[in-house]
């Protein structure tokens, strides 16, 4: 046990015990208060920042997620060199919206990372991600080299048992995972898990091992604490990069979850996938990392 | 207020330092547009692009940039070499810093008439599309390979031998310009080709009467071209550096009416030789100047524009196994006419996969990383066109090899777990995921279509297969593609549910 594990424990039992001394009435309040919030948030009808306002706002706020003083990596998908159009990458609106929420909850340092597929400055810039989110005054965080990595064992993984994370995530105290929603030619879909393969040097170990069980296995070493699903503008085909207006659909969502599995289910069923159909999806909710079954989930559903 | 006079030594001394610090201000900015990491770039094509041998490459007989370099150097003399020719600024620094350490060997030089051979031989290579000789003759190649040299040490991984090999020649040059000064510079077809053009005006650096013969401005000429015994700045080798100026104490020095050649004195014979060797070195200049503008290369050779740089013909891909060109290079008979292996490219490009494989025109290395889609910084900096700038669009049409699948060797097929690396990186979607027949648990594999495929070596680069499922060959001339693989109507479009509401 770490001196922060160990603070982080003794304020909880405490709370908790705090909790007890209560007067009947509040306490109750205070406990329903947190079970009240939905599990998953489908916002839908307003620009991606907006989407992302209203949505959080049902789910308390970032501030549950986010505390005073934490650092916070945001992995935005920054992929290729192309404009936001494209609809390749995420819209840099919503980081940057989301930037800002974590920088008023008080977090000290608020990091952007991907390890671009292109050349990363090319990338960083023309996606928009740049200028959005050292705007709101998050850093971008390189990752174009190996050092930047560190070796990690991934326990209780199938096939990537040890990968190289980019060493912001073993640094932070809260992941943000925000994707944008996209086919794949090769995982079927690219959500909020495949997204996460963005924080690894090596891609083609993904590739060699088996690209589906890499995905999942990943977040046994790290979980996204939060999960902002840009369902704005969707590559419905020839994904994840599309190239044609006509791959892009205009589907104006948002889905916001703690729960990368369920997030990744309500996401991967507006690309026209069943519960489950997903290989990555399902085998993360095998593994016990989320829920896919969204029936058995508090979903609130929002129309701006 | 004391009246200022170009007679008065101080003068020459504040002259001559602002000179020193304007070259090596330059010379330390366009050493660093070589160095800076990947991605810092902007300055290397305004530098390489103001070079002399880049206007040589310009298009028409006399460009407007060689008209230029001419006039300034008909009326002021050589001040492409006084400040803006790195190798020229290299040297004297290398010279001024051993001079440091060790006493001056070397005083006033008389070089050989021979030297006049080398714009001769520079220019019929030139002519003949085979700059070779320019490789090694003019300063901004020399200057570039050293550069290239330090670069790839400082940011590329795996240098090879080869790249730091090609950089010898500039080492040489320094390493005599310690001893000797700028030795280079007397036979550099640029510097001999402007120094004839100075001589022609009769103003100049001139030793005026009443010089004593001190030596105190040979002991100070970098050049060597400062001739105490003589009583004479011989013009046509003068750079301009007002050392000689500034050191002399009578004040004897200042720039003005030089008068006529000096070889107008002395015998007849002597007279005749240096008036044949005058004749011959205006016959050599003029026609280095320009050479690379006879073009009997012509019809091969586009504009200097991106413009129309290529055709739609298909490449011809089958032959002699060659080197995968940058992207604009045309091929290797267009490529090689032009490139002065100067190293801008392999500076420029931000994935560093422009290396000196195995001859100082640089080529494309998929070992590491691949071509990216909407790049065309090689293009930018090249200063002869020997890349062409090419636009984005036409970039991203642009086949500089071809990739083959060898689809028994893909992870899909040999291990049965999804993939779709290849496609996922592929720009043109000449590489896209079909299912697959072989399984019915939703894998899909690649599917190439060639007539997309550009050759950047994405799908290479990102093959997990042992050997890898793809070979890239490179084009023997390089031509557009229609672009990216069009997607017919429904094609592949999933059964999307109402967007109207959400599907959970």
């Amino acid at each position: 046990m770490d001196r922060r594990e160990f603070l982080k424990k003794t304020t909880a039992i405490s709370l908790g015990a705090g909790l007890l001394f209560l007067p009947k009435g509040l306490r109750g309040a205070l406990v329903a208060r947190a079970d009240e919030y939905p599990d998953l948030v489908a916002i839908k009808g307003g620009k991606p920042e907006d989407m992302f306002d209203r949505g959080i706002k049902s789910l308390g706020g970032i501030g549950r997620f986010v505390k005073k003083g934490q650092t916070v990596v945001i992995k935005p998908n920054i992929s290729w060199d192309v404009a936001p159009e494209s609809a390749a990458n995420t819209s840099p609106a919503l980081v940057a919206r989301i930037v800002k929420h974590c920088k008023d909850a008080g977090a000290k340092r608020i990091l952007v990372m991907d390890h671009s597929i292109e050349f990363w400055e090319n990338s960083l810039k023309n996606s928009g991600i740049e200028t959005a989110a050292s705007g709101e005054g998050a850093i971008y965080v390189p990752s174009d080299k190996q050092g930047y990595y560190q070796n990690t064992t991934v326990n209780g993984a199938v096939t990537l048992k040890d990968m190289m994370i980019h060493e912001s995530l073993l640094e932070s105290d809260v992941l943000i995972s925000v994707p944008v929603l996209k086919h794949h030619g090769g995982a079927g879909v690219s959500i909020s898990a495949k997204n996460l393969m963005g924080c690894v040097w090596d891609r083609r170990a993904y590739h060699s091992k088996g690209l589906q069980q890499c995905i999942a296995d990943f977040m046994l070493a790290r979980k996204p604490d939060l999960n902002v699903v840009d369902a704005y503008r969707v590559i419905t085909r020839n994904g994840p990069r599309g190239g044609s207006p006509s791959d892009i659909v205009d589907m104006g969502s948002q889905i916001i979850s703690a729960d990368v599995v369920a997030a990744d289910t309500a996401a991967s069923m507006m690309l026209g996938r069943k519960q489950g159909e997903v290989e990555h999806i399902r085998l993360a909710a095998e593994a016990g990392l989320g829920n896919m079954n969204l029936a058995k989930l508090n979903i609130e559903r929002i129309t701006l | 207020m004391a009246k200022i006079s170009l007679k008065d030594r101080s003068v020459w001394r504040i002259l001559a330092l602002i000179r020193v610090c304007v070259a090596f201000v330059l010379l330390a900015l366009f050493a660093a547009a070589y160095l800076a990491p990947p991605g810092w770039k902007w300055l290397l094509s305004r530098f390489a692009g103001a070079q002399f041998a880049a206007s040589l490459y310009d298009d028409g007989i006399l460009s407007a940039g060689v008209l230029a370099y001419i006039v300034i150097a008909i009326v002021v003399g050589r001040v492409y070499c006084s400040i803006l020719c790195p190798m020229g600024t290299l040297q004297e620094l290398f010279w001024r810093i051993a001079l440091r350490f060790q006493p001056r060997r070397s005083y006033y030089v008389r070089p050989s008439a021979a030297r006049y051979a080398v714009p001769l031989l520079t220019g019929v290579g030139l002519v003949f599309a085979v700059p070779a000789l320019m490789m090694f003759a003019d300063p901004i190649s020399n200057f570039g390979r050293g550069m290239g040299a330090i670069y790839s040490l400082l940011w590329n991984e795996r240098t090879s031998a080869f790249t730091v090999a090609i950089a010898a020649p500039c080492a040489a040059i320094l390493l005599v310009s310690a001893v000797a000064g700028r030795r280079f510079c007397d036979w550099c077809p640029v510097g001999m080709t402007l120094g004839v053009l100075s001589s022609v005006a009769p103003f100049g650096m001139r030793i005026r009467d009443g010089c004593v013969s001190c030596g105190l401005c040979e002991r100070k000429c970098p050049m060597g071209c400062a001739d105490a015994g003589g009583k004479r700045i011989e013009k046509e080798r003068c750079v301009l550096c007002f050392s000689c100026a500034a050191a002399c104490q009578g004040g004897f020095i200042s720039w003005g009416y030089a008068g006529v050649s000096a070889a107008s004195a002395g015998s007849r014979r002597l007279f005749l030789r240096g008036a044949g060797v005058k004749v011959a070195s205006f016959v050599a200049g003029a026609f280095y100047l320009t050479s690379a503008n006879f073009k009997f290369f012509r019809d091969t050779m586009p504009p200097a524009g991106g413009e129309a740089a290529m055709t739609e013909e298909n490449a011809a891909i089958e032959g002699d196994v060659i080197s995968i060109l940058p992207p604009g290079a045309l091929d290797v008979s267009s490529y090689a006419s032009r490139c002065v292996g100067c190293m801008a490219c392999v500076a420029a490009c931000p994935v560093k996969i422009i290396k000196t494989l195995n001859s100082a025109n640089p080529a494309l290395d998929y070992s590491g990383d691949f071509c990216q889609y909407s790049c065309v910084e090689c293009g930018k900096v090249c200063p002869t066109h020997a890349i062409h700038h090419l636009s984005v669009e036409e970039k991203r049409r642009t086949r500089v090899a071809l990739s083959n699948l060898t689809l028994s060797r893909c992870v899909v097929v040999t291990k049965g777990q999804a993939c779709g690396a290849c496609a996922e990186v592929c720009p043109t979607r000449s590489l896209k995921m079909v299912s697959y027949e072989g399984a019915s648990s939703g894998l899909t594999v690649p599917d190439f279509a060639e007539p997309y495929c550009i050759g950047c070596g994405a799908c290479l680069v990102v093959c997990p297969a042992e050997p890898a499922a793809f070979s890239v060959d490179a084009a023997q001339r390089q031509s557009l593609t229609p672009g990216i693989r069009p997607t017919e109507g429904n094609e592949d479009l999933p059964e999307l549910p109402d967007t109207n509401d959400f599907p959970f």
